[in-house]
């Protein structure tokens, strides 16, 4: 995913959602070789989807995917 | 090559703050056991200083705590720019034939790769090392469970080859740690946060990487 293509818009307000459902007011993100990002900042920059909103983003995608996938089960039982 | 633990340790911002505590745990597993330490922190903490210790004290083992990307792990952060402390294509083989852990965003995916062409074994990550910081402990990270859900499993690998692991094991014990962290945070994925760290620690399981002598022993 690169910064120059527009995310889809129901990709952003999914990861938005579950940004706002899964992410306590107390936490801070500690990624990517920046400052850790509240969750507020976390949102500001999906938003924009700059770097550090497509990186977030990602790791949402890859978690799904390997939720729906059958891999997180796999992985864990191993 | 000498029997050592050469750690880099820079505490700048939030992220290298608890990478700075929590790799201290790890120095004081090593010194119980007898270890000789090399531990690098501010001022020391230069690109001058990491070079000559790599040269002179020769250590089996170098664990960065750091900011990283895909061909750098930085030092310390000196005015407003991070001091390189290792580069792809410039100084990458003061790392050769060493077992490195690189505690760093991104330098498993190509650095890793040509620091053990000619032997060793690094162990880091190909994607972003991430984790939560409960903001109500950022001033005593001991007491911060969030983020010791992590960063323990983290410092493992090397706790583990501390113990004689080899590499691969050390790598097994690492992961295996993290994956019984998502389990445990499944049994009550209901309370604040948990399927946020679970989605966390799901990403440093698969980003993480063990390039290299899978055999070698500290």
């Amino acid at each position: 995913m690169t910064c120059d293509k527009k995310l889809d818009r129901e990709l952003k307000e999914l990861v938005l959602w579950r940004l706002e459902a899964s992410v306590p007011e107390h936490f801070k993100l500690s990624v990517g070789g920046e400052e850790a990002f509240s969750k507020e900042e976390l949102k500001m920059h999906v938003e924009q989807e700059d770097p550090i909103g497509l990186t977030f983003v990602n790791m949402q995608l890859d978690f799904i995917k390997a939720l729906t996938s059958g891999k997180f089960s796999k992985v864990l039982a191993e | 090559m000498k029997r050592g633990l050469l750690v880099t340790r820079p505490s700048y911002d939030d992220a290298t703050s608890y990478l700075f505590y929590y790799a201290r745990e790890v120095i004081d597993s090593a010194r119980e056991k007898g270890i000789k330490v090399l531990d690098l922190v501010r001022p020391r903490l230069t690109k001058q200083n990491f070079s000559d210790l790599i040269s002179k004290q020769d250590p089996t083992l170098v664990f960065f705590n750091a900011h990283g990307d895909e061909k750098r792990i930085y030092g310390d952060k000196t005015d407003e720019d991070e001091e390189i402390l290792i580069e792809e294509g410039r100084n990458h083989t003061l790392l050769s034939k060493r077992i490195v852990y690189a505690r760093a965003c991104y330098a498993a995916a190509s650095l890793g790769k040509v620091c053990t062409r000619k032997g060793g074994c690094f162990i880091g990550y190909k994607t972003p090392f991430s984790f939560w910081i409960d903001e109500r402990w950022s001033a005593k990270p001991s007491n911060d469970k969030t983020a010791r859900l992590f960063l323990e499993p983290s410092n493992l690998v090397v706790i583990s080859l501390l113990k004689g692991n080899c590499t691969q094991e050390a790598f097994d014990k690492s992961q295996n740690m993290s994956k019984k962290n998502i389990l445990k945070l499944l049994r009550h994925k209901k309370e604040p946060g948990a399927m946020a760290s679970i989605m966390l620690l799901w990403n440093n399981i698969e980003g993480q990487d063990i390039l290299g002598d899978t055999n070698a022993v500290f």
